[in-house]
């Protein structure tokens, strides 16, 4: 059993030790290495975008090409300089991953291949999964997922998708955002132990809260459904067990509670508000106040608990 | 104070967890604000009545926080004192009867930091800092010092979060104060930047009535304010480390500092980001640390996004900074090598 509490820093305790200059080293090396490929990267970005018509169609292409091949070549010297899991290589495959975009743009404005843009998100993610597997790091994976998100969003917003299991006509994005986000928190925990690169628990806990964000909000939107309740209720009960014996992690509890408080407050609302009774809205209150100080009694009992 | 009163119970809890009952604290009193508002319409009408209610919730919530309350009152005080804060807010706009003026909201800003005075709470004092630091920015504004108010705000929270150590008895007071500013600096450098952003394209366009209120107004001299206080800030941190503001490690932190006071010229809001993201690593603060990072990624691209020049020009700009960035980084890893003595910041 792993603790990630403990690993997190309060951001609040009193008296915080000052970084080391070595700290500091480090900040402003990482900092400009990531700020100034970010800016070539997006500067050529617009250059394609401006379409200089000076500028011939095979000159586009070569362009982002090389710009490629120089991303993927510098990839493969640093990382057999560094080795592959230190920080400018990564960074090299994540601007890789962006002239692949790029370049995927380039082909769909010139030859004009019709095709709907979620295609075009979907290309991009095929594309650059070698790259994101073979990169092992949590920041070209969470960004593939993200890729992937829009992905579904933009898909759906061309079909209204019907193609999903669970997905109901109209919330059928929310459920798919729900279940893809959820199977890919599953994978990451499940390979934690495994793959040692699978460091922090910044990945997990964005996945998390997409996938806890869909499924709450359609639990809020379907107040009267009593299935998407119990459903609901098994995702945050498992979510909740998980975290608490298995993977100590109190940033998913919190989220677990604050969803809890949503919802029992938005059916509490939905029964005490119909007669419009201004009443009412003091129970509301004492409720939100009462549940939010049970949750964070008993989040702080674990901290402590953890910590001890 | 006491030091006893000076934490609460909260005050070791990571920040997602006050990030919740902050949540439910605010819905909470919103429900309480909606209950006065629905049920006593006459209170509102009346100015003595409700400065007096609001107040008289305030006076309760301040009881239930100095006396070491359960979970469950400190958040209804929260809760309650909000609502009576909105009360005495309301009557203080009402009395004064002229809303686009300095008195009502400096009335409130020092309402507020009266708050954050006597307040033992460290969420209470987050939210009193934030809104006493819009009010006292409309404050400027309104009085014609609107160009001030950026560099003052980055000035402040750089004094209050490098202060920190020397007030160990207001240790909570200066962190949560430090996070209001660090808030109030991004939101409020963004409504600058659109000010600005207001200003150039639609200079013509503006009636008469509303620049009046924008007259006062000067980009150049609140970029110079903002940039001035950056690199005071920069300084401020540098003699807090003991480093010689001669020796290398200083002027090439504040040599970085200048670069980007000039790159803020063109693209405001970035010393902001830049101050935030500083103090973020100076604290430990994860928050504030991405907090900055977020603010600095915006302002780029909000400059990027409303640049009237061609898509060429902006390829051309970021293909220079670029390369300086990566040059002085560079030069950065061969003047200061990683095992060398003394550090850098900027």
């Amino acid at each position: 059993m792993t603790d990630y509490t403990l690993q997190d820093p309060a951001g609040t305790s009193a008296e915080p030790a000052m970084p080391s200059p070595r700290d500091w080293h480090v900040f402003i090396d990482r900092l400009l290495l990531a700020f100034g490929s970010l800016a070539l990267a997006f500067s050529l970005l617009f250059f394609i975008a401006y379409n200089w018509n000076g500028f011939g169609r095979l000159a586009h292409f070569a362009l982002v090409e090389a710009a490629l091949v120089v991303t993927v070549g510098l990839y493969w010297w640093l990382a057999g300089r560094h080795g592959a899991l230190h920080t400018a290589p990564r960074l090299m495959l994540l601007l890789a991953s962006l002239l692949l975009g790029v370049l995927l743009a380039l082909y769909g404005q010139t030859y004009q291949t019709g095709a709907d843009s979620w295609q075009l998100f979907a290309t991009w993610a095929g594309l650059m999964l070698p790259w994101t597997l073979l990169g092992r790091s949590n920041v070209l994976w969470l960004a593939w997922f993200a890729l992937f998100n829009l992905t579904l969003v933009l898909y759906f917003q061309a079909f209204d998708g019907v193609f999903w299991v669970l997905a109901d006509a109209e919330y059928g994005l929310l459920w798919v955002l729900f279940e893809f986000n959820l199977g890919a928190l599953v994978l990451w925990e499940g390979l934690r132990g495994e793959l040692r690169w699978l460091t922090g628990r910044w990945g997990p806990r964005i996945l998390a809260v997409a996938a806890g964000g869909s499924i709450t909000a359609l639990a809020l939107l379907n107040l009267e459904s009593l299935l998407l309740l119990l459903i609901w209720s098994g995702w945050l009960g498992l979510t909740f067990g998980v975290y608490y014996w298995c993977i100590r992690d109190l940033f998913m509890l919190t989220g677990c509670c604050l969803a809890a408080i949503m919802v029992i407050i938005a059916n509490i609302a939905r029964l005490v508000l119909s007669d419009g009774d201004p009443s009412a809205l003091v129970l509301l209150a004492v409720a939100t106040i009462g549940l939010g100080a049970v949750s964070g009694r008993m989040l702080r009992r674990i901290h402590r608990q953890w910590q001890s | 104070m006491t030091a006893s009163l000076a934490t609460s119970r909260s005050d070791d809890s990571p920040w997602y967890i006050k990030l919740m009952l902050g949540i439910s604290g605010w819905f909470a009193s919103l429900f309480l604000f909606g209950f006065l508002g629905l049920g006593f319409l006459e209170l509102l009408q009346n100015i003595l009545a409700s400065l007096v209610t609001g107040l008289v919730l305030v006076g309760i919530a301040w009881a239930i926080l100095r006396s070491h309350p359960n979970d469950f009152l400190e958040h209804l005080a929260l809760a309650i004192s909000l609502a009576g804060q909105a009360l005495v807010i309301w009557s203080i706009f009402r009395a004064s009867n002229a809303p686009h003026t300095v008195v009502p909201w400096l009335v409130t800003a020092v309402f507020q930091l009266v708050l954050i005075r006597i307040m033992p709470d460290f969420l209470h004092r987050v939210f009193s800092t934030l809104v006493a630091s819009y009010a006292l920015g409309l404050t400027l504004m309104l009085g014609g010092l609107v160009s001030v108010s950026q560099g003052l705000f980055i000035l402040l929270t750089g004094w209050v979060w490098l202060k920190q150590s020397a007030y160990p008895q207001h240790g909570q007071l200066m962190r949560a104060a430090g996070f209001g500013l660090a808030l109030n600096l991004i939101s409020m450098s963004s409504v600058t930047v659109g000010l600005q952003e207001l200003g150039t394209v639609m200079a013509d366009a503006i009636p008469a009535s509303a620049a009046a209120g924008f007259s006062w107004f000067t980009p150049w001299l609140s970029k110079s304010l903002a940039a001035l206080a950056s690199l005071a800030v920069v300084a401020m941190m540098l003699i807090h480390y003991q480093q010689p503001l001669t020796h290398k490690p200083a002027l090439l932190a504040l040599g970085g500092a200048l670069f980007v006071a000039a790159v803020a010229f063109v693209a405001p809001g970035l010393n902001a980001g830049l101050i935030v993201l500083l103090m973020g690593v100076h604290a430990r603060s994860r928050v504030m640390a991405g907090l900055g990072l977020i603010a600095l990624l915006y302002f780029m691209s909000r400059y990027y996004y409303f640049l009237g020049e061609t898509l060429l020009f902006k390829s051309a700009s970021l293909l220079v900074l670029g390369l300086l960035m990566l040059l002085g980084r560079w030069l950065f890893l061969r003047w200061l090598p990683r095992t060398g003595e003394g550090g850098a910041h900027g």
